[in-house]
């Protein structure tokens, strides 16, 4: 039994990249509909519905290390051009959207969920590289979250990626989208303006700023004990409120 | 990526309830349903203090119970009985002891008593009320002398292998119940009346504590020695969805009672 958990967890590891969980993701979007303003709901509901009519298709990312990834200077400014920069990935989307009127509603669709899931990578902390700090681009920790002998062997590697994902959202146990944007409303709802103000490239920086934090205490095949994750907890709470209510700053710009 | 989330999925509840009295899913449903039976004072409150809902610390102190900081709160999350079988042994530390925290909890909080103290520190009392109270409501979480009921140590299976009999119980409020969620637990499960739940809450700590003891008895009638649990009948499954369900709902109106009582006004 011990074996196939092993292996179902080492595979696990591998799969379980950069995502929150699902109902991370979707807890967010939940609490970020929350916060549209009328005029806009009829229509990103519209945009929305049109999901059905256009399933998501399969692309090939490039390989690239910087695809997917939040790229920032040594100032924590985001300045990169590069097509497959979370940023830049956000600001194209936000472009089709601003104006949809010259794109086919495919375009359209594809651009909303290119902003949903750009908008969560943007907020975790994993995604953020910042120029001249190497650990940003990625790194594995030795963990120990038991009770027992800490042994610190291959079986407890885990990676930057996965302390930021499903480890920083062990509080949700359970929880139902709904139920994640209602902590979130309860946690952070007096923060909206703060939150939300600013480009995203100011966001950009923002989170330069708070990956910058984290990896002041973080060095590679550190012992991590499990200790930590109590701190981290709310550092990720706070992430999931400001990708919401910039979520909804973003869609209330664009779909005005 | 149905098998990516199928292999996520299956690690993901290896590593969430292996540590878990009533499970992740019992905790997080008992909690969803006190949560619904709160005065406004007692939820505004509640939330004042613990910045999150009730089941987001439901089972908070099963995730953190091995580290330094929570080293004096984490004894058995239980309580001994007599040798006569039917009332609590106080003096039985240390699995007497979380009956004392609720016992030094009330002292604290109660009586308005909690406006006195640091955030912090209700903060941290109300994080552990929520997950030992329904701890103690938890059949194999009552401790029966091991010489007087030696006949309660005995082995259950699961298609023919051995399976742990605490294992079990403690994830009995989910049990036959795949992808159930806490608010579908608590609007097919929870149907007390208002008569039902003044008797279930009627009473102190020792009232409460002896009439778990009595139902905890019955669950080694319902799964008595050698039972494969792959094989049970419609009926015995319906006979542990109803000790469970009972347990795991006097937990969450006590709880409720017990946050009502603290935050009166």
């Amino acid at each position: 039994m011990k074996k196939i958990f092993m292996i179902v967890a080492l595979v696990a590891i591998v799969f379980s990249a950069q995502a929150w969980t699902r109902e991370a993701d979707h807890g967010t979007r939940v609490f970020a509909r929350e916060h549209l303003d009328a005029s806009v709901v009829k229509e990103y509901t519209r945009i929305l519905r049109l999901g059905k009519k256009y399933p998501r298709e399969k692309v090939a990312t490039p390989q690239d290390e910087r695809w997917g990834r939040v790229s920032l200077g040594t100032d924590l400014r985001s300045t990169t051009t590069y097509e497959g920069d979370v940023v830049v990935q956000i600001e194209r989307a936000a472009d089709v959207l601003r104006n949809r009127a010259d794109h086919s509603e495919k375009e359209q669709i594809e651009a909303l969920r290119s902003i949903f899931s750009n908008m969560i990578l943007l907020h975790n902390i994993s995604c953020v590289s910042i120029e001249g700090v190497v650990k940003s681009k990625g790194f594995k920790v030795y963990t120990h979250w038991g009770e027992s002998e800490p042994k610190f062997d291959k079986r407890s590697i885990r990676s930057w990626a996965q302390i930021w994902g499903r480890n920083a959202t062990l509080g949700f146990y359970g929880f139902t989208p709904e139920m994640f944007a209602e902590e979130l409303r309860i946690s952070h709802g007096t923060d909206k303006e703060s939150f939300s103000a600013g480009t995203i490239r100011d966001w950009a920086a923002d989170m330069g700023k708070e990956a910058a934090a984290q990896l002041e205490w973080a060095e590679p095949d550190m012992k991590l004990y499990k200790m930590k994750l109590i701190d981290i907890e709310p550092v990720h709470n706070r992430l999931m409120a400001k990708a919401g209510f910039r979520l909804a700053a973003l869609l209330n710009e664009v779909l005005k | 990526m149905n098998r990516r989330l199928l292999l996520l999925a299956l690690a993901t509840l290896f590593v969430a309830n292996s540590a878990m009295a009533w499970g992740g899913f019992g905790h997080g449903a008992i909690a969803y349903v006190a949560e619904q039976h709160l005065t406004p004072e007692a939820k505004e409150k509640c939330r004042y203090y613990l910045k999150h809902t009730l089941p987001y610390y439901a089972s908070w102190m099963d995730h953190w119970r091995g580290i330094a900081k929570y080293k004096s709160v984490n004894n058995p999350h239980s309580f001994k009985v007599m040798p006569d079988g039917y009332n609590i042994d106080w003096g039985g530390t240390p699995e007497g002891r979380v009956l004392g925290h609720y016992v030094n909890a009330m002292k604290e909080l109660g009586n308005g008593n909690y406006k006195n103290l640091p955030d912090s520190v209700v903060r941290q009392r109300l994080i552990n009320m929520v997950h030992y109270l329904p701890d103690l409501h938890c059949p194999v979480h009552v401790g029966f002398p091991k010489k007087e009921f030696a006949h309660y140590r005995y082995n259950i299976y699961r298609k023919g292998k051995k399976i742990k009999y605490h294992g079990f119980w403690d994830g009995s409020p989910g049990f036959t119940r795949k992808n159930w969620t806490f608010e579908r637990y608590a609007a097919e499960v929870d149907k007390v009346t208002p008569k039902q739940a003044k008797r279930w809450v009627k009473g102190d700590i020792d009232v409460w504590g002896r009439d778990i003891i009595k139902q905890a008895h019955r669950c080694y009638q319902i799964t008595p020695a050698e039972t494969d649990v792959a094989n049970l009948t419609e009926e015995q499954k319906a006979e542990v969805l109803r000790l469970a369900d009972e347990q795991a709902l006097k937990a969450a109106y006590r709880l409720a009672h017990t946050l009502n009582k603290i935050f009166a006004e």
